[in-house]
């Protein structure tokens, strides 16, 4: 049997696939579909100081090969997270990542320092794509200095292991990277949702009541998988690949371009059996292919000819 | 409990008028689905939908390990899924959201209110109560829809043997008017009675307040756009009452919490 084995710095998983941000809850809706200890880690929704209400409907629409989000980061907040999510979580064998959202600074790091030291929680998954709202709005995670700034603040307030969640929504992508793991950064995430809109040509009006929504899918898979391999090839860090991966095949694109886990987000909503599909499938590529790791095959991409 | 199940088409009838039903055998949700509950649906094909859509169910046999949804072809997904045949499959996620529970007073009529293709749920409720024994004469169903081509299930309404009123816009069949005037008369006619209503946002709109200014119990199910259909995504949240918020309501995920609501609680 090959080994699954993998690790994002200090977070170690026993296999590559974690479920993404928002697209699994707080897990205990999957509670009929497989042991959410079959996942190496799960991502829960964004997590705000106070509860979020989210943006006003309608909030998603099907795209061709994939599909626009505007939600807002409804969540019910950091007390009822910890009060009511957490302690469910808690009794997987899985690594719980915490993906947590802010629109100032002082809110990531109270977030940070109330969830560190909480039993159950292996990892911090911070959001730099959301609005900061000391610069109009900008996001953070579109300049390098806000950034820096945002993920420095966070590795003042927490010892656990932290992954920057990247968006793609850039020019050069692997600058920010790069200023994230400067920062102290363990691991990268990305990619998060390219922003798109969509017009119903019949009522003439917007399909999303935000206007602009953020495109995920399979439609994404190769803007991401390029995003992934620049990233790998420019930082030093370990990186989390996301993107339209709908099955092991994907997974496994996104290893070979050079992350060491892959996230599985939209194929949820397809398939709700999709991620523990992709590890299984991920063993029996290692096996066909006589691999002995996952290890083996991170960034191990070769030129077309 | 949830599945997620591929089955097999054993039977797709084309029941005129861009309406269809098809027969799915798929034991495991068969055993488990109750009235007011919905399938995620989602079929292989040449360019086909990338996204599950939700669909009532319209009836179930446990004991035949089959269950049936009823609808109408009316945009890419419906019409592509119309084309598939006997003997394909087609991967279903079910079943979800909660059920209608019946009026359990001994005189209550039940006064099932359906418009166009909110008829498949109803339908279900109205088979599992005169199979749980109620009196097909206390069940009394309003379909109603803008003409005769867009009722939908009326011969299976009929075949139960229950009270059918139906009602369309232009008068094609039934009474000419709405479900919401005939509801009207129905509740009208006295004695204790509880509304149980499915179909198009603004028909439920007026079936709700009808019913909460008559102080009747009505319980609607509401349609919204469901991209998970299993309560992770927030992206099919309707307006609850809720005096504890600010804002005096809630959202809450119509997939999840609902997709049937108490009307009175519902800010449309
Ligand atoms: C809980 C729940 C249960 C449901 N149960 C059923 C059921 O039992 N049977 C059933 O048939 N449906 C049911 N629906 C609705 C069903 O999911 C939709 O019919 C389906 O999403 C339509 O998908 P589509 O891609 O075919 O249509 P879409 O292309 O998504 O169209 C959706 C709507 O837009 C309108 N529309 C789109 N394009 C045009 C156009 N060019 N001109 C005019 N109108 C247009 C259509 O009339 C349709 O109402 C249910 C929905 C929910 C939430
Ligand atoms: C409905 C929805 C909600 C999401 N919510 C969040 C979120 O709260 N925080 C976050 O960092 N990413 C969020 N994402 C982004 C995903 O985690 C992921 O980065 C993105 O969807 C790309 O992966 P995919 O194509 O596999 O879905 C969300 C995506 C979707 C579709
Ligand atoms: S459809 Fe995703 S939460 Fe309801």
């Amino acid at each position: 049997m090959p080994d699954l084995t993998v690790s994002l710095g200090p977070l170690h998983l026993k296999n590559p696939v974690v479920t993404a941000s928002g697209t699994f809850g707080f897990g205990s809706e999957w509670a009929d579909f497989y042991d959410l200890s079959r996942l190496g880690g799960l991502t829960t929704k964004a997590v705000t100081v106070l509860p979020r209400r989210g943006n006003p409907m309608p909030r998603t629409a099907e795209t061709a090969s994939g599909m626009l989000n505007a939600i807002g980061l409804q969540n019910p907040g950091l007390d009822a997270f910890l009060a009511e999510k957490l302690p469910y979580l808690r009794r997987f064998d899985t690594a719980i990542i915490v993906n947590i959202a802010a629109d100032r600074i002082e809110d990531f790091v109270a977030l940070a320092e109330r969830l560190d030291g909480q039993p159950g929680v292996a990892a911090l998954e911070v959001n730099i794509s959301c609005p900061n709202q000391a610069c109009g709005g900008l996001e953070f995670g579109v300049d390098p200095a806000l950034t820096s700034q945002v993920i420095g603040a966070v590795r003042s307030a927490t010892a656990l292991p932290m992954v920057a969640k990247l968006t793609p929504n850039v020019t050069r992508i692997a600058d920010i990277a790069q200023s994230a793991v400067d920062a102290g950064a363990d691991a990268l995430s990305l990619v998060n949702t390219y922003v798109g809109t969509a017009i119903d040509a019949r009522t003439r009006r917007f399909r999303i009541a935000n206007r602009q929504a953020g495109l995920s899918g399979p439609c994404i898979k190769p803007l991401a998988l390029l995003a992934v391999w620049r990233v790998a090839q420019a930082v030093k860090a370990p990186i989390l690949g996301m993107g339209g991966i709908m099955n092991a095949t994907d997974a496994v694109e996104f290893l070979l371009a050079g992350a060491s886990a892959v996230a599985i987000g939209t194929a949820n909503f397809i398939n709700p059996m999709a991620a523990v599909e992709i590890i299984d499938g991920i063993e029996q590529y290692l096996s066909q292919t006589g691999a002995a790791s996952v290890q083996e095959i991170i960034g191990a991409v070769q030129p077309a000819i | 409990m949830r599945h997620s199940l591929t089955g097999s088409i054993l039977a797709h009838r084309d029941l005129g008028d861009a309406q269809f039903e098809m027969t799915v055998l798929a034991p495991d949700i068969a055993r488990d689905a109750r009235p007011g509950q919905f399938l995620q649906a989602l079929y292989v094909g040449a360019g086909g939908p990338l996204m599950r859509r939700p669909f009532s169910v319209f009836h179930a046999d446990p004991e035949a390990g089959t269950l049936a949804i009823v609808y109408v072809a009316r945009g890419a997904f419906t019409i592509g899924m119309s084309a598939l045949r006997v003997g394909c499959s087609i991967s279903l996620v079910g079943p979800l959201g909660n059920c209608f529970v019946p009026d359990a007073r001994p005189a209550a009529r039940h006064l099932l209110v359906a418009g166009g293709v909110g008829a498949p749920p109803l339908y279900f409720l109205a088979r599992e109560m005169v199979a749980a024994g109620h009196a097909p004469k206390s069940i009394c169903v309003i379909n109603g829809a803008r003409s005769r081509d867009l009722l939908v299930a009326g011969a299976d309404f009929a075949a139960l043997g229950v009270t059918l009123r139906e009602t369309t816009d232009d008068g094609s069949a039934g009474r000419r008017g709405t479900v919401a005037d005939e509801l009207r008369d129905q509740i009208a006619a006295g004695g204790p009675c509880s509304a149980y209503a499915c179909g198009p946002t603004p028909m439920l709109r007026a079936v709700g307040s009808l019913c909460v200014e008559a102080g009747v119990a009505c319980r609607v199910s509401l349609e919204t756009v469901m991209p998970c259909g299993l309560g992770v995504c927030m992206g099919c949240v309707i307006k609850l009452r809720n005096e504890a918020e600010p804002e005096g309501h809630s959202l809450v995920r119509s997939c999840h919490e609902g997709p049937i609501f108490d009307a009175s609680e519902v800010i449309w």
